[in-house]
């Protein structure tokens, strides 16, 4: 229903499926307070040179551990904190996020979704007004009749019926899934093209979780929305989304088409979270879960002193000298796959000895 | 009912739950948590307990650790412990005295218990302490007395609890105290419990616990802000094993950790059980978690077990229609790519369960009786694998041929497409 709405504003969109937002070299810094005048000025490294783009009717994951900086690059893209250095492109264009009445544009065309359905709805407020507000603030409604109808078809656009009931309901008295279809609504209302699902299903229940990312899904589908898909979850990255990125304490490690990267991944710490997620196929008479080979303990590191050079060297089992020197730059592999490691070559001259003859690929797959 | 699998090997059986039923009383209505669930543990066994929120797995754990507060109160069933025999593990016997205060029955009116009379009458454990029923009637048949961990008096308790049970809880944060390091957490259980452990040997046994859960000793004196998500799931898991329980409870042990630290943890609990051979009840919302981690597996739905199977059996072939959703709720890692469909609807209010089998409102393959007549967990159909299940479509007598998995399959497609047509 919002096709028309679209054909006007983005009217190359379905026929040259062209990057809709891009994020290039993307940082983000966050400045600690520091309490004595001469020394260092010290911040949190929150997101090192990201870049990312999105396109209509494809869905990017965007997958790492908390602190990975994965929250960190949709509140970017979402125009909320601006980006220490690097660029947004929206629709091929530099998006000027400093400018007011730019970013009032900008945010009705890129919207994000939290995570959280317990607090992002106000709980002294009803269903109504919270689809109310976005269409009073984008002038998208003119009467209350033209408003009414408007927030039923977003309501049944999410699955939830009869529309007439819960438009009058408040937060209290929806389950977890039933607000998480509200904040979708939410976001739909002012007919966007990007959303930014920031861990759409992590608070659900398990039953519900699956319902809620085909509902998306068939958004996506049905009116070529492009999404980023935030997640810890690297199995419903895989099940969700076309694309997959991996983040490790804010730079990004690899990325392709996500069956690749989970099937076959090349990035050690994507091995890592590959080989940790939990997988019923282990199953093994014989074998327990100890066939599962975790060299790499250890957590994310603090980002206010990071790791010099690839962040996640200190934990790497096939780190060498050069990774904690500088940061490994982007190696294609083909196929739309890269990353960044060393592993694979760099796009600077490497050192030597680096496409040694034993591949790493196999280091954490299980021994079962 | 007491489920065939564990009937013949009851010398093997460490703590068997009967006909357990825990309300909640509201002033809106009693919502029933747990009703009537039975399950045994074997020594040495990972049980796992998965459901949604809301299906009654960590009340039906709070149940057995007797650590259900008003207006929770169990109204009926049988917790029974099975103690290890006269050898006694603990020599407890040498580290406490009975004292006369032990023998008063509960104090608070709030110690509801009911349902029959357990094996082992309240009459028998009266004396108080474990080692006097233990040593009391007899060291042949001790193997064989059961505890009914019902009938306990607080003061009774506080002698399982820790001792032979305990339990992690989910949120590691909230379970440590926070103006406590880690090394006066541990030492305060050692305290309590093993009055007449010197301060060295208190030191030492916390210096033995860290290094048992891999943290370094010298984080004992580390305050649990100062300690990673990780870490402070082990120092609780420390903390829990601190006297070599029997039984661990771990209630969604890992649902705050991310995956790495989780598996960890994981790796962590398999490796101390093969050590130190307690047996775990692991509850978790996360099914394919458990089927790396469990031996047998019970699915709660709205305060009932509707299947309890080995995992295998489990993976292989989820018997109840609400196994199979919650199995195929979760997208795999491998194989092929395809739409998923999930459950549709959310579980019920329990304070007005559907009548018959609480999931008919949301299984695809209801059909009359599941709307009046509530299943009874039974062996699945033609099968001798100790696969039990409660669905009226495995009892002969309402349903002629049970649906094989891939039926169960067609269903939900079925189910999704109809969803989408709508």
């Amino acid at each position: 229903m919002s096709d028309p709405a679209r054909s006007v504003e983005g009217a190359n969109a379905q026929d040259h499926p062209g990057p809709i937002l891009e994020a290039v070299h993307l940082r983000k810094m966050f400045p600690l307070r520091s309490w004595s005048l001469s020394g260092p000025k010290q911040a949190v490294h929150a997101v090192e040179d990201t870049s990312l783009t999105l396109y209509p009717g494809r869905a990017t994951a965007l997958v790492g551990e908390s602190g990975s900086g994965k929250t960190t690059v949709a509140r970017v893209l979402a125009g909320l904190y601006a980006p220490t250095s690097g660029a947004i492109r929206f629709r091929g264009e530099p998006a000027k996020l400093t400018d007011a009445s730019y970013l009032r544009t900008y945010r009705r065309h890129v919207q994000l979704i939290l995570q959280d359905p317990f607090s992002s709805l106000n709980p002294v407020h009803g269903v109504r007004y919270h689809l109310e507000r976005p269409l009073h603030i984008y002038k998208l409604v003119h009467n209350k009749t033209q408003e009414t109808e408007h927030i039923l078809s977003l309501l049944n656009r999410v699955n939830l019926s009869p529309a007439e009931q819960f438009i009058q309901k408040y937060p209290h008295q929806l389950s977890g899934g039933q607000r998480q279809r509200v904040s979708i609504a939410r976001a739909l209302a002012v007919q966007p093209e990007v959303l930014l699902a920031d861990e759409p299903v992590s608070m659900l229940d398990v039953s519900i979780r699956l319902d809620i990312l085909n509902l998306l899904l068939r958004l996506k589908e049905e009116e070529r929305l492009a999404l980023l898909f935030i997640t810890h979850d690297i199995a419903s990255a895989r099940y969700f989304a076309e694309d997959t990125l991996v983040m490790y304490a804010g730079q990004m490690v690899e990325g392709g088409p996500s069956d690749e990267v989970i099937q076959r991944p090349m990035h050690p710490y994507t091995q890592l979270l590959v080989s940790a997620a939990p997988d019923p196929d282990h199953l093994n008479p014989d074998s327990s879960m100890g066939g599962t080979d975790l060299p790499a303990r250890g957590e994310i590191p603090s980002l206010i002193r990071p790791p010099g050079g690839c962040r996640f060297h200190p934990r790497c089992p096939h780190a060498m000298p050069v990774c904690s020197q500088r940061f490994p730059g982007r190696t294609e592999l083909g196929s739309g796959r890269w990353t960044h490691c060393f592993l694979y070559g760099d796009s600077e001259p490497p050192s030597e000895n680096l496409h040694s003859s034993v591949t790493p690929a196999q280091t954490y797959q299980s021994s079962a | 009912m007491v489920t065939g699998i564990h009937a013949n090997a009851l010398t093997n059986t460490l703590l068997e739950v009967k006909n357990l039923n825990v309300d909640y009383l509201a002033s809106n209505g009693t919502v029933h948590a747990v009703t009537d669930v039975s399950f045994t543990l074997q020594r040495g066994q990972i049980l796992g307990l998965a459901g949604e929120s809301g299906s009654g797995k960590s009340t039906l754990a709070y149940a057995i650790t007797r650590l259900l507060r008003p207006p929770a109160m169990i109204t009926g069933g049988e917790i029974l412990y099975y103690p290890r025999s006269s050898q006694g593990r603990y020599h407890r016997g040498t580290t406490k005295v009975p004292t006369p205060h032990h023998s008063t029955p509960a104090l608070s009116g709030l110690e509801v218990t009911g349902g029959p009379q357990g094996p082992q009458p309240l009459g028998a454990s009266k004396n108080g302490k474990r080692e006097h029923i233990n040593g009391g009637n007899g060291r042949s048949e001790d193997e064989e007395q059961p505890i009914d961990l019902l009938q306990l008096s607080q003061a009774q308790l506080q002698d399982i609890r820790w001792d032979e049970l305990a339990i992690v809880f989910q949120s590691a944060m909230n379970a440590l105290n926070p103006v406590m390091t880690v090394r006066e957490q541990i030492m305060d259980v050692l305290r309590t419990h093993r009055p007449h452990m010197g301060q060295d040997s208190r030191k030492q046994r916390a210096i033995e616990l860290m290094q048992l859960v891999g943290i370094a000793p010298d984080r004992l004196r580390s305050y649990p802000h100062e300690l990673s998500g990780g870490m402070r799931q082990r120092a609780i898991i420390a903390i829990a094993l601190a006297l070599s329980p029997e039984i661990l409870i771990m209630d969604e042990p890992t649902t705050a950790l991310d995956v790495v630290v989780q598996r960890e943890i994981l790796t962590e609990i398999m490796r101390l059980r093969e050590k130190l051979a307690f047996s775990v009840i692991f509850i978790t919302h996360d099914l394919s978690l458990l089927l790396e981690l469990a031996d047998n597996v019970a699915i709660m739905y709205a305060g009932r077990i509707v299947e309890e199977a080995s995992r295998r059996e489990l993976y292989l072939h989820p018997r109840h229609p609400y196994s199979y959703g919650l199995l195929n709720s979760f997208p795999a890692l491998h194989g092929p790519r395809r739409r998923m469909s999930g459950i549709p609807g959310s579980p019920p209010d329990l304070r007005a369960a559907p009548p018959g089998c609480a999931f008919h409102p949301r299984c695809p393959l209801a059909f009359d009786t599941c709307r009046s007549v509530l299943p009874s967990l039974r062996p699945a159909q033609g099968d001798e694998s100790g696969q039990h299940v409660a669905c009226h479509l495995y009892d002969p007598r309402f349903s002629e041929v049970p649906p094989s998995t891939s039926d169960l399959a067609r269903a939900y497609e079925a189910l999704a497409e109809g969803r989408s047509v709508q």
